[in-house]
């Protein structure tokens, strides 16, 4: 963004020359944040991470005097629980992006119940669930199309194939 | 002001069927502007049309009614989905949602009905009395105040940035950049499209709002079970606590109420600008700053206030120059001009139509009643809400936010592509602690600083002492340095 703005004319490169500079700049500072000098790494570093590392340091020792297999325990239980918190968020994200691609090729009012079938069928819902979901969902889309008057009844594969 | 007009235009509103339109707007911008993605400025445009059969008072009402009830509207999805149902409502989500989801979801609901009955109330009644003032007050505005207006806001970063400076600081300026896509502000320079045409208007920010609340908090409720309200948590909540609560804070209320008329009446500011300036000054002006954003209810009653407080403020510029405060002024501007009311000194004249500016405003009094009434009586239940189990509310709340985004700009694909991308963006921010709130003032103030700076400079003839010559602007520079300068130079005082 930054070396792309030197292509505007000049009075309309100085915005994003100033923003995207600044993030840069910033963002530099946080990289190399633990070579700052005191004052500075204070305005760089989260409060919570500075309490955060003291408290690790005081768990570090606390920790030397438990065993290994304790040590092993919270640590494995840690790693799956992060996976685990990742795993819906990544799963909701893929098919949002796959909301997307099925509305710009079938149309958004196609899309939009094949959407809440794949979700609702991927958390195991009950199949009473699955299709009030989906004729509520087809049903508001409807709306949307209906009155409101948006394209939402075609997508891509329409204008080829039809 | 005429008081024999005032009279007529109570009378005239209070006639049927003016009062039903009145209810109707009213209701229907309440479910408008609790629907993420439309919002008030939709549900007038696509009722306008259809007052074309209406007189031009009934047909003004009802436009206004949507207004004003969508800007409480938009409160509803903020506390119970955390995905604002208007960008005016932004700032509620902080301490609203967090409310929610600890049980007090009732409570939240109270204080945004409660504080937005009250301060527009309050603040329309104050208009009413104080509108030949207040039309030269709007008149001091020039580019070099907007500008500084704008910058008033970006300063609030330091104050709404948690944890470290320099991430809230990143956050603030990657918004900023984003609103450098799409043609440049007065020199029409294109930027950052690709050669793709329906960029040319660049990112839009209610999509980038819808993307960054509702979307990311649903990429973070995949990773739960159970309902909004957290598990140990019951949806319990006091209505009439809630209402206390607003009466017991009084100075936030009739502040934030005021600052949002104030901004409001700033043309191109708007509620939003002012839903964050009130909420920032709650959290300044609070002893215990640190419980906002974990559901302190002063962070509902100032968002809440302001945003109702901002439609009086709006309505000026509009009705007195036809200059839109904001995207819903300019719908009514529209709906004015199509019945023959055209904005300026004649709907402040007597012997023209001044009654149906009166109707207006005695309509929007109607309208804060009604929102305490429904508030505090049917919408409170909707706390129950909260409780309906994520893996319902998920996919109904993107599929909500899909075809928001879609209808903005009738059918950009840009926009749905905006809130899959800012979802995603948002979810990683909150992950490892960048301030959305710094990022979404950077959006949203970007286009306003960017196009005010240039036409400031063009009338310095390129001069920064453009900003200083004006009382009201070195005001507005004093408060940025204050808000700049304070956190540095407080611990030093200490």
């Amino acid at each position: 963004m930054f070396v792309e703005s030197f292509e505007f004319s000049s009075a309309a490169q100085h915005f994003p020359q100033f923003t995207s500079g600044m993030v840069i700049l910033f963002g530099v500072l946080l990289l190399f944040r633990g070579y700052l000098p005191g004052p500075l790494r204070r305005l760089v570093v989260d409060e919570a991470d500075i309490l955060e590392t003291d408290t690790r340091d005081a768990e570090s020792i606390v920790e030397e005097t438990d065993s290994d297999e304790e040590e092993f325990a919270a640590e494995t239980s840690d790693i799956q629980e992060e996976e685990t918190v990742a795993y819906g968020a990544a799963v909701l994200g893929s098919m949002c992006v796959g909301y997307l691609m099925g509305s710009f090729l079938i149309g958004m009012l196609w899309a939009t119940p094949l959407f809440v079938i794949a979700y609702t069928w991927w958390r195991k819902q009950p199949i009473y669930a699955i299709v009030g979901l989906t004729l509520l969902s087809f049903g508001i889309a409807f709306l949307f199309y209906d009155i409101i008057g948006i394209p939402i009844e075609e997508g891509y594969l329409h204008e080829v194939f039809l | 002001m005429s008081f024999e007009v005032f009279i007529e235009a109570v009378q005239l509103v209070f006639s049927w069927p003016t009062i039903f339109w009145v209810m109707a707007g009213l209701i229907i911008g309440i479910v408008v502007g609790a629907l993420p993605g439309l919002g008030a400025s939709l549900g007038m445009a696509i009722l306008l049309p259809l007052t074309l059969p209406l007189g031009g008072i009934d047909a003004i009402v009802l436009l206004i009614g949507i207004y004003s009830g969508a800007m409480y509207g938009g409160s509803i999805a903020a506390i119970l989905i955390n995905a604002p149902g208007t960008s005016a409502a932004a700032a509620t989500t902080f301490d609203g949602y967090p409310m929610s989801r600890q049980g007090e979801a009732v409570t939240a609901l109270s204080l945004s009905a409660t504080s937005s009955a009250l301060a527009g109330f309050i603040t329309v009644t104050a208009i009413i009395l104080l509108s030949p003032i207040l039309i030269d007050f709007v008149l001091m505005f020039g580019s070099p105040e907007r500008f500084l207006i704008a910058i008033l806001g970006l300063s609030m970063i330091t104050i709404v940035a948690r944890g470290s400076m320099v991430k809230g600081l990143i956050a603030g300026f990657f918004g900023l950049s984003l609103t450098a896509i799409g043609s440049a502000p007065m020199t029409g320079d294109v930027r950052y499209t690709f050669g793709y045409f329906p960029l040319y208007e660049g990112l839009s920010f209610i999509a980038a709002l819808i993307g960054l609340f509702a979307v990311a908090e649903m990429l973070k409720l995949a990773n739960e079970t159970g309902g909004i309200s957290k598990k140990e948590f019951e949806v319990t909540g006091d209505v009439f606590g809630g209402v206390k609560t607003v009466l017991d804070h009084p100075v936030t209320l009739v502040k934030s109420a005021f600052i949002g008329t104030g901004i409001g009446s700033i043309p191109g500011a708007g509620s939003t600008v002012s839903n964050f300036i009130a909420y920032t000054e709650a959290v300044r002006a609070s002893e215990d700053s640190e419980s906002f954003g974990k559901g302190n209810p002063i962070g509902v009653i100032a968002s809440e206030s302001s945003n109702n407080g901002t439609i009086g403020g709006s309505v000026i510029p509009a009705i007195a120059f036809g200059i839109p405060g904001s995207a819903a002024t300019a719908v009514l501007i529209g709906g004015l001009i199509m019945h023959g009311l055209v904005p300026g000194p004649d709907l402040f004249d007597p012997d023209a139509n001044l009654d149906v500016t009166y109707a207006l405003f005695i309509s929007l009094l109607i309208g804060n009643v009604l929102i305490l009434v429904l508030g505090l009586g049917l919408v409170t239940r909707a706390g129950i809400l909260t409780k309906i189990d994520t893996d319902y509310i998920i996919p109904m709340i993107i599929v909500l936010s899909f075809l928001g985004s879609f209808a903005l700009n009738n059918g950009r694909w840009v926009d749905a592509i905006t809130i899959v991308g800012l979802g995603v963006i948002g979810y990683y921010m909150k992950r490892y602690d960048y301030s959305i709130i710094a990022f979404v003032l950077g959006i949203v103030l970007g286009s306003i600083a960017e196009e005010n700076l240039h036409r400031s400079l063009i009338l310095g003839e390129g001069t920064v002492p453009v900003f200083f010559t004006e009382p009201l602007s070195i005001v507005i520079v004093v408060l940025i340095a204050v808000i700049l300068f304070a956190p540095i130079v407080k611990p030093w005082l200490e």
